[in-house]
């Protein structure tokens, strides 16, 4: 499995007796791609965060393919980020300073894995990023080329999974179908498990399996949502 | 790292630059109070060496000194060359030097002498004056170059010049009746010498000859020069050798004891040691505000760096979510500052290299300061070494709290 939730709760330290996740049970098989969608402020995000190890867990238990989150350490969490975790946000999802060449580079930088440039030159073809836009800050790019380059940068490493929150909401119809496409054709390609956090349900239909989040969080319908 | 904290910079330009500016400013006047103290003392203590007493009116012992050897400020009165002729004569001086100023030439001041002075005079340590053109004078109106006066006014060995009257830059009152002919040129020294114009004792007195009261009177009086004429009724200092150190206590008290006139006879290391004694507490006051400059400077830029970290929160935790350890985010922030400050410290060593080259003539003419341009020195080494601890501690505050802010979630 890419991942295994048990009995999951999560409280920030400074509230302890206001849960905001809970999850009694949830997996993902390796090579599955899933949409789970919820509303705002349901706890989503902090979900992802859970299970890319940022945010320690309060009780129960993550395993990601096969390694338990709690028993890591830090610098161990650091590089299973960096080696098989690629994310894609809605925003902040590039160095706005940074060229798409250097943000991929960073992100290659810490998986320390041999990444060519020719590598990279043929992931950004791949993704139809015009070559002129290579070399600019990614703060000069459209909403639409940023993304192929968060995509980009979240490939890299050939992940074993990828995160992606609420990437679409910024990009109008033809370049959130364009996304889509993209995207699915390179998790295929790569043959990764695929975690995409929506609200629009619209996109869902590009998934064998939707999720709602209401379903995953027990804590979803009570505090939040 | 180094390219990612170079471009973070670039991308808050307005704020960097002012820090930067902020730095270099406080860096520079560090470096300037510190180097020009330096080179003062340096400059100051080489620049008399071999000469036991040195004997004026009474007066303090500084402002002899700084008259005598530095040519700063002026004498009280002067000493009579009856007392001068008795001083040689005491039997444990070995040799004793004239001094006799007041007269200068386009800013530079012109002292009378003895062709003795170029043989027992020594700077730094013990080294006498050679010549890098012509010999010492022998005639009433030769004159001896300090190297400095013959290379910025381009004179050289036989070019004539005017004196003029008083020590002004500016004087409309030129000795044009008796020019003076150069007869040799002195190599540098890195002292007063090479801004000074040696005249003998007897060219002073045949050009104050018909003057009264540093007027010329206009009922000229002929009168001969032959050197009996000449003999000066007084003369502003000596400088004296002795024929043992041993006796040099003895030869001071003597002098300050001396019945005929009041005279007071310094040992001119004692002198500069408390020349700087008083230069110490004003030293001590430019270091301490220098340093608080400075603290002030390092405390902007922490303060630029801990705002920096709050705009930067998403940045900071997507270099987390890509791989990026704490550590990772506070060495980060670390080099911003470092490179902040060696930005600082280049435009702060190259701004006062520039302007010591713009002022090096003016020191060196007002104050007698042979002022080095070269700041490569072991102790501004060790200020910048300083500075940059300073910086890892001052910018330890926002990277901890880069640090903390990058442990937290997004």
């Amino acid at each position: 499995m890419a991942i295994t939730i048990n009995q999951l709760e999560f409280y920030y330290s400074e509230t302890p007796n206001h849960q905001v996740i809970n999850i009694p049970s949830w997996d993902l098989a390796d090579n599955e791609q899933v949409f789970i969608h919820g509303p705002s402020g349901c706890g989503k995000t902090t979900f992802l965060n859970l299970i890319s190890g940022i945010l320690p867990v309060s009780n129960g238990s993550i395993e990601m393919f096969g390694y338990s989150l709690q028993k890591m350490k830090s610098s161990q969490l650091d590089k299973l980020r960096a080696n098989h975790i690629g994310c894609v946000f809605q925003s902040f999802n590039l160095i706005p300073y940074l060229s798409p060449i250097e943000n991929i580079k960073l992100a290659a930088q810490f998986s320390k894995k041999n990444t060519s440039n020719d590598l990279i030159s043929k992931l950004l073809y791949k993704l139809q990023l015009e070559k002129s836009t290579w070399f600019k800050p990614t703060h000069h790019l459209s909403m639409g080329q940023k993304q192929r380059v968060a995509i980009a940068r979240a490939l890299i490493n050939n992940p074993k999974l990828i995160i992606v929150d609420e990437p679409t909401s910024s990009l109008d119809k033809k370049n959130r179908d364009t996304f889509i496409a993209l995207l699915m054709e390179q998790v295929s390609q790569l043959n990764c498990a695929l975690i995409f956090i929506s609200h629009d349900l619209s996109l869902s239909r590009h998934f064998s399996r939707v999720d709602s989040f209401k379903d995953i969080n027990q804590m979803a319908n009570l505090v939040r949502c | 790292m180094l390219i990612l904290a170079y471009k973070s910079l670039m991308n808050r330009k307005g704020s960097v630059l002012l820090t930067i500016v902020a730095l270099a400013v406080s860096l520079f006047v560090l470096l300037a109070v510190d180097h020009i103290r330096q080179q003062t003392k340096n400059s100051f203590a080489s620049t008399i060496s071999g000469v036991d007493l040195i004997v004026g009116s009474r007066t303090s012992s500084i402002n002899l000194l700084l008259y005598s050897v530095f040519r700063i400020g002026s004498p009280t009165a002067n000493l009579s060359w009856n007392t001068y002729q008795n001083l040689k004569k005491h039997p444990k001086i070995e040799w004793i030097i004239p001094i006799s100023l007041g007269d200068s030439h386009k800013g530079y001041r012109v002292m009378g002498t003895t062709d003795d002075f170029f043989s027992y005079f020594k700077y730094g340590k013990k080294h006498p004056l050679t010549f890098s053109d012509g010999k010492a004078f022998k005639e009433i109106f030769g004159t001896v170059l300090g190297s400095e006066v013959a290379k910025k006014l381009n004179y050289e060995v036989n070019t004539q010049i005017v004196l003029a009257h008083g020590i002004a830059a500016t004087s409309f009152t030129q000795h044009k009746q008796h020019p003076f002919n150069v007869v040799g040129v002195l190599e540098p020294t890195g002292t007063p010498v090479d801004q000074t114009l040696f005249v003998s004792l007897q060219g002073i007195e045949a050009i104050h000859k018909n003057w009264q009261t540093g007027t010329r009177l206009n009922n000229t009086i002929q009168y001969d020069l032959q050197q009996d004429n000449l003999t000066p009724e007084s003369i502003t200092a000596a400088m004296v050798g002795l024929k043992s150190r041993m006796a040099t206590f003895g030869v001071q008290q003597y002098i300050n004891q001396y019945k005929q006139e009041p005279l007071t006879a310094i040992l001119p290391g004692i002198a500069l040691s408390e020349l700087w004694q008083i230069m110490g507490s004003v030293e001590q006051i430019l270091e301490l505000i220098s340093y608080l400059v400075l603290l002030a400077s390092l405390l902007g830029l922490s303060a630029m760096l801990l705002a920096s970290i709050r705009e930067r929160h998403h940045e900071i935790q997507l270099l987390r979510v890509i791989g990026a350890p704490p550590w990772y985010i506070f060495i980060i922030v670390e080099i911003e500052a470092m490179l902040i400050t060696l930005m600082s410290s280049l435009i702060s060593i190259i701004t006062l290299w520039a302007v010591l080259i713009g002022f090096q003539s003016s020191l060196t003419a007002e104050f007698g300061l042979q002022v080095s341009v070269n700041l490569f020195s072991f102790k501004n080494l060790q200020i910048l070494l300083l500075v940059l601890i300073a910086t890892v501690i001052a910018a330890a505050i926002p990277s901890a709290m880069a640090y903390r802010s990058s442990t937290r979630t997004m």
